[in-house]
């Protein structure tokens, strides 16, 4: 019952969320109900207002008007960041990991949101939930690298410790920004299938922006194209036809092959 | 991002334009008709000069440099010693890094901004005198005289390395629920702490010859010896003490180098 929207509490219920930057309009009255569990595909052109979307459903921008709320609750009220940790965990195309630290601090700061300032203090000199850290790294395959500093990692790599941070944050709510974009297909595909052992061992919902079609088709549920901030579609994904994407690309004259 | 046209006397220009007036004047201020060497000191400056391939080295006079050095190495890590602990304090409070709302941002930036320009805007000799005054002719004069500057200096510059630290990691932390303390901790303080370390170690190097000079106010080191040796002519002896000094500024200099290679590694 995955893509049934009346399955259960909605985890999402974006009304009229409207949002606004000085350049140009990248919201515009977005309505959007998310069920648990469901595997969201966010498409459109560059600039259609995919990242706004997932910002606002991070709590990392509050919209200008309308509502959204998380779990029932609005994400506004949440934005301390503490709460939300529990909840949404986001993950981008640069992994935005911190470099100069040795992996497996990347990898506990997922807990930092469950942790006091003293004990994430003292695990920079003796790691706190360690065994955390390691379960993460050995289900991603580099258990390892856990004592290699963050830099020296090749570009795969990172992307793993950046899913094992995910991992030990443990949210209800995955959110990927384009997680694909500068990739190879079969990075792209290594990285899709991570993204969603991850999210099924705990049953996660996803919502994640990408370019590729194919992609959507083979991993995720349901499909919403955006233009210009407008919602142009939101369909399950077996109704997602070259119909449907020649409009969403018309006229940027972008197509949406993998 | 177009940016709307400048039109010629506008901003930088004009501050460009005021410096280049200003040197112009300066020139026009020199009188040319006047040696800018006066005569009776060519012959002292020839004599100066001889001695750099005659530097003293007997035993005993090397036993005074050592020592020298040894004051003057010991007056620089105790300066930058308490520069680094206030400095960094001072430092992390004015970046403003850990404020919640913009208006406490504000006041700390703008807080501790004062009182770090307070400290660094008197030089270390004026402290020098002030503290050789009021607590007379003692290491912790010329210690403390090293700290106020520099604590205003490292300051300012830790704050500003902890400001300019690439803000996708650290938003990548804030939704893993990190607070300010934590981004600072998990973020800015490890990518920052190269730059911060390079900084301090070429202040250190400032710290090194500040202290040679700030024994001209009295207290023991290479400058006193330099004073010593220069009063009586010795200008042999004057060359082996700035030789020292230099050897000192190049240890150091090794020694960043290899603290930063290890960090980097």
């Amino acid at each position: 019952m995955k893509t049934s929207p009346n399955a259960a509490q909605p985890v999402y219920v974006l009304e009229g969320v409207t949002k606004t930057y000085p350049a140009a309009r990248a919201l515009d009255a977005i309505d959007l109900t998310i069920s648990p569990g469901e595997r969201v595909a966010v498409l459109g052109p560059s600039g259609s207002g995919k990242t706004s979307l997932l910002h606002v459903m991070g709590g990392v921008v509050p919209p200008d008007t309308g509502t959204a709320t998380i779990e029932g609750q609005p994400l506004t009220g949440l934005s301390a960041g503490r709460e939300l940790a529990g909840m949404v965990g986001m993950i981008h195309q640069q992994y935005d990991l911190v470099p100069h630290l040795p992996v497996i601090h990347n990898v506990l700061a997922g807990r930092l949101g469950r942790w006091s300032t003293m004990r994430s203090l003292l695990s920079l000199v003796l790691p706190q939930e360690r065994n955390l850290a390691v379960d993460a790294l050995e289900i991603l395959g580099i258990s390892d690298k856990i004592n290699e500093r963050t830099s020296r990692l090749s570009g795969g790599e990172q992307q793993r410790v950046a899913m094992a941070r995910l991992l030990v944050q443990a949210p209800r709510v995955i959110l990927a920004d384009e997680p694909v974009a500068s990739l190879d297909p079969a990075r792209a595909e290594a990285l899709m299938l991570l993204l969603n052992d991850v999210a099924d061992r705990s049953n996660n919902t996803v919502v994640a922006s990408l370019h590729s079609v194919h992609l959507t088709r083979k991993y995720f549920s349901r499909a919403i194209g955006l233009r210009r901030g407008r919602m142009h579609f939101d369909v399950p994904v077996d109704l997602l036809d070259d119909g449907l994407l020649n409009d969403l690309y018309d006229i940027e004259g972008l197509d949406g092959e993998t | 991002m177009a940016r709307p046209r400048a039109t010629f006397l506008e901003g930088r220009r004009l501050v460009s334009l005021a410096l280049l007036a200003a040197l112009v004047w300066s020139i026009w201020q020199v009188q040319w008709d006047q040696p800018i060497i006066h005569g009776g000191g060519i012959g002292a400056a020839a004599d100066l000069f001889r001695a750099l391939v005659t530097p003293e080295l007997s035993p005993s006079f090397l036993a005074t440099v050592l020592k020298a050095s040894w004051h003057t190495v010991a007056y620089a890590f105790g300066g930058i010693t308490l520069a680094v602990g206030a400095g960094f304090s001072l430092g992390v409070i004015a970046s403003g890094v850990l404020a919640r709302s913009s208006t406490g941002r504000w006041s700390m930036i703008v807080g501790t901004r004062g009182l770090l320009a307070l400290m660094r805007a008197i030089h270390e000799l004026v402290w020098a005198w002030l503290f050789v005054v009021a607590i007379g002719l003692s290491p912790m004069a010329a210690i403390l005289a090293l700290a106020i500057p520099y604590s205003g200096i490292l300051g300012r510059i830790y704050s500003e390395i902890l400001q300019d630290v690439p803000e996708e990691p650290l938003s990548a932390l804030r939704t893993a629920g990190a607070s300010e303390w934590q981004v600072l901790l998990y973020g800015r303080l490890p990518i920052a702490l190269p730059d911060m370390l390079s900084y301090t170690f070429y202040r250190l190097e400032c710290a090194i010859r500040a202290a040679a000079v700030m024994s001209f106010v009295g207290v023991a080191g290479l400058g006193f010896q330099i004073q010593i040796s220069l009063d009586d002519l010795r200008f042999s002896e004057v060359w082996t003490l700035l030789f020292a000094l230099v050897g000192l500024i190049l240890l150091i200099d090794l020694w960043s180098t290899w603290v930063r290679r290890s960090l980097v590694r």
